[in-house]
């Protein structure tokens, strides 16, 4: 089976891990792990990709890639339970073999980050995609290439949050700067409390020779901007990922096809001024 | 390049010859009008037609494809060797359209490996049109009865006898492989330039809008909505359009095993753009209309500079309601131009 | 006709003059021969474009429920505009059907019934042409005209083009209606509605299975039956439920099988028979035969004709104890 030469054909993967993300238990993260190493070597992502995960028999959903090229070994993808592949999935054992197509999209734009600050802003589970850049850009070869990371990450509640190891990793990690918020707190809870905005307006980053990165659901993203407006961040300066329902993720069946662009090729990462010149449809 | 006649009692032999070793798709009457069916008795093929019901584009890019065959093992990518095939007595339209779906095909140097397989092994031979069809409008969005674009080899139909000029090497074996017709004389080819010509005068000019910026600055004009309000949502126009080309891929399964395969889809559909979520980007008709409109003639223009219409006038007949994309066009080259 | 159409005319542009309506939906001519558009105007001088002739063929009452739902994006209360709408006798059943399935309001919609006398099925008037295309359709009285684009001219009786569904037809005023235009149609007796299905069933079980194979083998799932259907207002077919998937969506002989049967069960005790679906398919697939064998079943269960009056409640949303069972004790 030729993966490489035809982009319809998945590469197979072996379920190595299932984390349960959170109390719901709708959201679980999948340790994915080449059969055949050449296809690791021929799928070097980038953060920001996605990939479509494939299940025969079931069909396929297009996921973020949540790790970082340089976690070597493996990928993860973080699911949630929604319809009848993520729900397949998500009845899977560790062991299970199934597909993964790609890497799909434009990838964060690394090479513009590279030498600036950079501000992570993201929101629930659309955070995936942001930990395998925080990932990348905290991985030892990669540093000093970076200025300062301000990482600011919220959830609807402390069960919610992903990746809760890593984020402590983090934020006992002095290379960057981590702000973890929920929109409600429990008794457990000892850290911010309050809106993504909110918190974003509050750590105030500056903007001057900086990038900001947000990722998170539409009525986050909605309330985010015009703060990143106001702390300076202009429009070409503020990076995005869409999320847009798709089936080839080539740019070929035309399902994720908005104005000129296709969200799975010319996309799912845009600037805020590309964002603005295509039509208000998404 | 050869140019031949070929007197039409010798259409047959000349068929049969090139079926040979090749699969003869081309126009037979049917039911419905003129569908393009797979021939095996060249005195079949109905050549006196305006145009057929549904595109042949069916021949490079199915209803119905599998792209893997799996079952609980695994999967592989289902590539049969396509057969060699020729495609035959299209009009000049669906010729064209055929060479704007290469382009998506293989848009930006992903290739789609399921069409070009059947897209390299497919000759086409054109007829040029005689006498256009009452809704065909190819002269204004840049196409002509006697259109070359996508052909391997024009044919016109000169009453006795049928000119056949190649217009590719590809195109060019195929006539010298049939063996049969004699070079065609200064009198002949200037019969068909006269017969292209009257067929021309006929075609109407209709408005095509083309100034770009002028239709992103009416996207929210009120007009898609009232457009819209006929549309029923169907599929009819897209199916029947050489030019479309959107697809779903569903995994069609039983106990395990199954094919992956891919199926026309449009964008006239609800479910089309609907996230799992529950959001859905077009959720109504207008924006429907309006992404099959701009699509067509402002999307792919930017992507590709072309337009993706070839005026072969099908929507105009199939569409249930009797909406007419020119009677669309006309009105939105008016809102540009006042916008 | 013409002496209709002029009425029409002037008591739409009264209507919308007096604001009595905001739209009324109707027909109007298409810049292809014989063929007309279904058309939403708004004003006296739009009202001018409607026509009323033997090709207003598409069942107009398909188009109503989008007009009553409410669009997005809009806040709070929302009135749907009043609308007014051309009904011959199919469509008015149509319309009842709907009343009563609660997709559309009865008050709100004004209906003006006017008799129909018949439309003339496009297909079988371009196969008296031959290869040419018709380029003019002019009726003359009983007669249509067609001119064909190599110049030939064949005159043929009107009611030898008509549509099955017209054919046999036997509603042919509207049943439904606030106000009426011209005279009362004149009635068709004698027809028998069911010989197609009587024919087919003589046929053995093989010959049954080829030809509906070869049938349903046209479809491209292109669901233009389903939309110019009234009755298929479902914001989500059955065709294309993925939990649980009940079948494909390609055009797997199965699922194209599954689809027609399924959609024709589905009309059980609703079909009007109005041809739309058949006048729809752009491959002249012979979608009534399945509709028709149903509307014979249900009308020899439950008796009578469906979605005659808003009062009475159809077969299949009834039950009463007399109600045949025979299918229990002999399936």
């Amino acid at each position: 089976m030729s993966a490489m030469s035809n982009p319809y054909v998945p590469y197979p993967v072996r379920i190595d891990q299932i984390t349960i993300e959170n109390d719901e238990r709708d959201l679980k993260t999948f340790k994915l792990v080449f059969v055949d190493p050449e296809h690791e070597r021929a799928f070097a992502h980038v953060p920001g990709q996605f990939a479509e995960l494939s299940i025969l028999g079931k069909g396929e959903c297009p996921i973020g890639i949540a790790s970082s090229p340089t976690e070597r070994g493996y990928l993860l993808f973080t699911v949630k339970k929604t319809g009848v592949v993520t729900a397949d999935l998500h009845n899977s054992r560790e062991g299970r073999v199934i597909g993964v197509r790609g890497p799909l999209g434009k990838a964060f734009p690394i090479d513009r980050l590279k030498g600036k600050n950079v501000v992570i802003v993201g929101g629930g589970f659309a955070f995936t995609t942001l930990r395998a850049l925080t990932q990348y850009i905290l991985d030892d070869a990669n540093r000093a290439g970076f200025g300062e990371v301000t990482v600011i990450y919220g959830a609807r509640n402390p069960g919610e949050l992903l990746y809760k190891d890593e984020l402590a990793a983090w934020q006992a990690n002095a290379e960057l700067e981590t702000h973890i918020t929920v929109d409600k707190g429990d008794d457990a809870w000892s850290g911010h409390e309050g809106f993504v905005p909110t918190i974003l307006g509050e750590v105030a980053p500056s903007a001057d020779n900086a990038l900001m990165v947000v990722c998170g659901p539409p009525a986050m993203v909605k309330f985010t901007l015009p703060v990143t407006a106001k702390l300076g961040f202009a429009p070409a300066d503020t990076i995005l990922s869409l999320e847009m329902r798709m089936k080839c993720g080539i740019g070929k069946c035309g399902r994720c096809n908005i104005g000129g662009r296709y969200v799975c090729k010319d996309g799912p990462v845009f600037t805020l001024e590309e964002l603005s010149a295509l039509p208000e449809e998404y | 390049m050869l140019v031949l006649t070929l007197a039409k009692t010798d259409l047959a032999t000349f068929l049969s010859a090139v079926a040979e070793d090749r699969r003869l798709v081309g126009p037979v009457s049917d039911r419905a009008g003129t569908t393009f069916d797979e021939i095996a008795d060249p005195t079949t093929i109905c050549l006196d037609y305006r145009n057929s019901g549904l595109s042949p584009k069916g021949v490079v890019f199915p209803q119905r494809e599998t792209l893997l065959v799996f079952d609980a093992e695994g999967g592989t990518e289902h590539r049969p060797e396509a057969p060699e095939t020729v495609l035959f007595g299209v009009r000049p339209c669906d010729a064209r359209a055929v060479s704007l779906l290469d382009k998506v095909f293989t848009w930006e140097g992903t290739e789609d490996p399921y069409y070009l397989d059947r897209r390299r092994r497919t000759t086409i031979v054109a007829l040029a049109c005689n006498e256009p069809g009452a809704a065909c409008f190819c002269t204004s969005v840049g196409g002509d009865p006697a259109d070359e674009t996508g052909a391997d080899v024009l044919a016109v139909d000169l009453g006795d006898k049928m000119l056949l000029r190649a217009i590719t090497e590809r195109g060019e074996e195929l006539l010298k492989t049939a063996g049969v017709g004699s070079d065609a004389s200064e009198a002949d080819i200037q019969a068909a330039v006269k017969a292209a010509d009257a067929a021309r005068e006929r075609l109407p000019k209709t408005p095509i809008p083309t100034d770009l910026d002028g239709l992103r600055a009416i996207f929210e004009d009120e007009l898609w909505a009232q457009e819209a309000m006929t549309c029923l949502g169907c599929g009819a126009c897209t199916y029947a359009c050489p030019t479309c080309h959107c697809f779903d891929i569903t995994d069609e399964a039983k106990h395990g095993a199954g094919e992956r395969v891919r199926s026309w889809d449009t964008c006239a559909f609800p479910l089309f753009t609907l996230h799992g979520s529950g959001h859905n980007p077009r959720p109504a008709k207008d924006a429907r209309v309006r992404q099959r409109v701009l699509h067509k003639f402002l999307y792919c223009p930017e992507n590709f500079d072309d337009i993706f219409c070839v005026g072969c006038g099908r929507c105009v007949t199939h569409c249930p309601t009797g909406i007419d994309i020119r009677r669309i066009l006309a009105r939105v080259k008016q809102r540009v131009s006042t916008a | 006709m013409s002496q209709i159409q002029d009425q029409l005319r002037r008591r739409v542009a009264e209507l919308l003059d007096a604001k009595t309506l905001d739209l009324f939906l109707g027909y109007e001519r298409s810049d292809l021969p014989l063929k007309t558009a279904a058309r939403f105007v708004r004003t006296a001088e739009e009202a001018e474009r409607l026509v009323w002739d033997r090709t207003c063929t598409s069942n107009l009452a398909a188009l109503l429920p989008a007009v009553f739902k409410k669009p997005e994006g809009i806040r709070g209360e929302w009135t749907p505009p009043r609308v007014g709408i051309l009904v011959k006798g199919c469509v008015s059943r149509s319309i009842v059907g709907l009343i009563k399935a609660h997709q559309v309001p009865r008050d709100g919609l004004h209906l003006v019934g006017v008799g129909c006398e018949g439309m003339i099925d496009r297909h079988r008037a371009s196969q008296l042409v031959g290869s040419a295309e018709i380029a003019e359709a002019m009726f003359e009285g009983d007669s249509v005209r067609l001119r064909a684009t190599d110049g030939t001219e064949k005159t043929v009786a009107a009611n030898e083009l008509l549509a099955a569904s017209c054919a046999v037809c036997r509603f042919r005023d509207a049943v439904l209606a606030d106000e009426t235009i011209g005279d009362p149609a004149a009635t068709v007796e004698g027809a028998d509605r069911y010989t197609p299905v009587a024919a087919f069933e003589a046929q053995s079980a093989q010959e049954r299975w080829d030809a509906f194979v070869a049938e349903v083998s046209r479809c491209v799932r292109c669901y233009a039956c389903r939309e110019a259907c009234p009755n298929c207002y479902c914001t989500e077919c059955f065709a294309e439920e993925t939990e649980p998937k009940w079948i494909g969506v390609t055009t797997e002989l199965s699922d194209l099988m599954l689809f027609h049967l399924g959609r024709a069960y589905h009309q059980a005790g609703r079909c009007v028979d109005c041809g739309a679906c058949v006048a729809a398919c752009p491959q002249g697939i012979d979608l009534r035969l399945l509709n028709q064998k149903i509307n014979q079943d249900v009308e020899a269960l439950f008796g009578g004709d469906v979605s005659l009056s808003l009062e009475e409640l159809d077969p299949l949303c009834r039950f009463t104890m007399d109600d045949d069972q025979g299918f229990m004790t002999e399936p």
